[in-house]
């Protein structure tokens, strides 16, 4: 009985703590990450901040330099507002042109140097028909034959 | 009695066949997802296990309720067991959801609101257990407990509305995708069909494993009165 | 070589272990509270036989 109200008292605590820690984040995650157009609009208040911002990639604008490993591309939500994003790191398999991402980093000046690079892929599955397709073609050429 | 035990037996097999076929088609009948590739397999665990989770703490709130109404411990005990099953599956959805994050979002784990939310629900019925251990009075603790279950289950509408409420890394729904009123997951049909198959055959194993929870619980009851019998 | 094999695996891995330990460790707690049952049932009987034969003796004397 003695053990089992220690444990209790002990896993309070800590359940206690991780609840505070989580609620902390909590305010802070209702906005996970600015758009461009709101950083751009007050550069004062993010000027040397750690921030997330989420954006598309500007289809065109990738510059992946495997020597050096840096990637620098820019970022958009409309197409008109755009960010020029500066990572020093490994490209993620899913980073694509026109694909969503999340960048965490400082602003330096008009640039955005990124310390993480995250992928916000859509929820949209797809299934490569184009594949398919060709391959019912080389089937149906064959029976033909 | 027996006839439960035929129920048992009827699930466990059941929903280990089904396991096993839904494993089979998943591996060896679908065809790649185009932009995540093979990482996408991890859908057919992942939401599955999210919508056991759903279920198991919607049983929980519900018979939480049922029991502060009418006062029969059996009630009780169904959300016990019930939150028992819920926080595994809770614990594994977190799990596979990391596992699946690191090849497509480049991270683990990220504060966002959607998976800081679903941390929330696993902590809150981790406290769940540690407040029915804390309570010696039995009635009392399901007291309390039907309290907590019924406050913590508030947290899943919350987890379901997360994505659309806040800006988050995770995306939003694909399964419960909504357009204009009309119900259209954008999934293409053959990779729906056998993620719609795991989610019925994880909801049969969700159910197979209450039953036997619940049957262990009432040997331990059953036990527990004998004791109290013999010490007298 | 599969590329993202091992998320595969280990996200499918951990799942069925963790099920497979859940569904063990329930079914041994089952068969041990139903040992227990039964002992303490004997025992019960038992003890239920042996006032009739204290009362035999009471009688006796």
């Amino acid at each position: 009985m003695k053990t089992r109200t220690k444990f209790v008292i002990g896993g309070a605590v800590i359940l206690a703590v991780i609840v505070a820690l989580s609620l902390q984040e909590l305010q802070k995650m209702t906005v996970f990450f600015y758009t461009p157009a709101e950083v751009l609009a007050s550069p004062g208040e993010f000027e040397d901040k750690t921030i997330r911002i989420g954006a598309l990639v500007q289809k065109g604008s990738v510059d992946w330099n495997a020597q050096a490993i840096q990637l620098s591309f820019k970022i958009t939500e409309d197409g008109k507002v755009l960010i020029p994003v500066y990572y020093d790191g490994v490209k993620p398999d899913l980073f694509r042109e026109g694909q969503g991402v999340v960048v965490e980093g400082k602003m330096n000046g008009p640039r955005f140097e990124a310390s993480q690079l995250l992928v916000k892929h859509s929820e949209e599955y797809t299934v490569d028909t184009e594949h398919k397709k060709s391959k019912e073609e080389y089937y149906k050429s064959i029976q033909a034959q | 009695m027996d006839s439960m035990k035929k129920i048992i037996l009827f699930l466990e097999w059941g929903s280990i066949a089904g396991l096993a076929g839904c494993g089979l088609w998943i591996f060896l009948g679908l065809p790649i997802e185009s932009s995540q590739g093979f990482p996408q397999k991890i859908m057919y665990i992942h939401v599955p296990t999210f919508v056991a989770t759903y279920l198991a703490f919607f049983v929980v709130f519900a018979f939480s309720i049922a029991y502060l109404w009418k006062r029969d411990l059996m009630y009780d005990q169904i959300a016990k067991v019930s939150a028992e099953v819920g926080l595994i599956f809770c614990a594994l959805l977190l799990i596979t959801g990391a596992i699946w994050g690191r090849p497509t979002w480049g991270t683990f784990w990220v504060w966002d609101a959607r998976l800081t939310t679903t941390l929330l629900l696993f902590l809150i019925f981790m406290g769940y257990f540690l407040l029915r251990m804390s309570v010696s009075d039995r009635d009392k603790e399901a007291r309390l407990a039907s309290v907590l279950g019924i406050i913590g289950c508030l947290d899943i509408p919350i987890i379901h509305k997360s994505v659309e409420w806040w800006r988050t890394l995770h995306q939003p729904s694909t399964l419960f995708k909504v357009e204009s009123g009309k119900a259209s997951p954008s999934i293409p049909p053959e990779l729906l069909n056998p993620l719609i198959a795991s989610i019925m055959v994880m909801l049969l194993f969700y159910l197979y494993l209450l039953l036997l929870r619940y049957q262990t619980e009432k040997r331990k009851d059953e036990l527990n009165q004998l004791l109290a019998e013999t010490q007298v | 070589m599969i590329i993202g094999l091992e998320y595969v695996v280990a996200a499918y891995g951990i799942w069925v272990c963790t099920f497979i330990v859940y569904i063990l460790l329930t079914k041994r707690r089952m068969k041990i509270a139903g040992q227990t049952v039964e002992a303490l049932k004997q025992r019960v009987s038992d003890s239920a036989d042996i006032p009739e034969i204290t009362g035999d003796i009471e009688n006796q004397n």
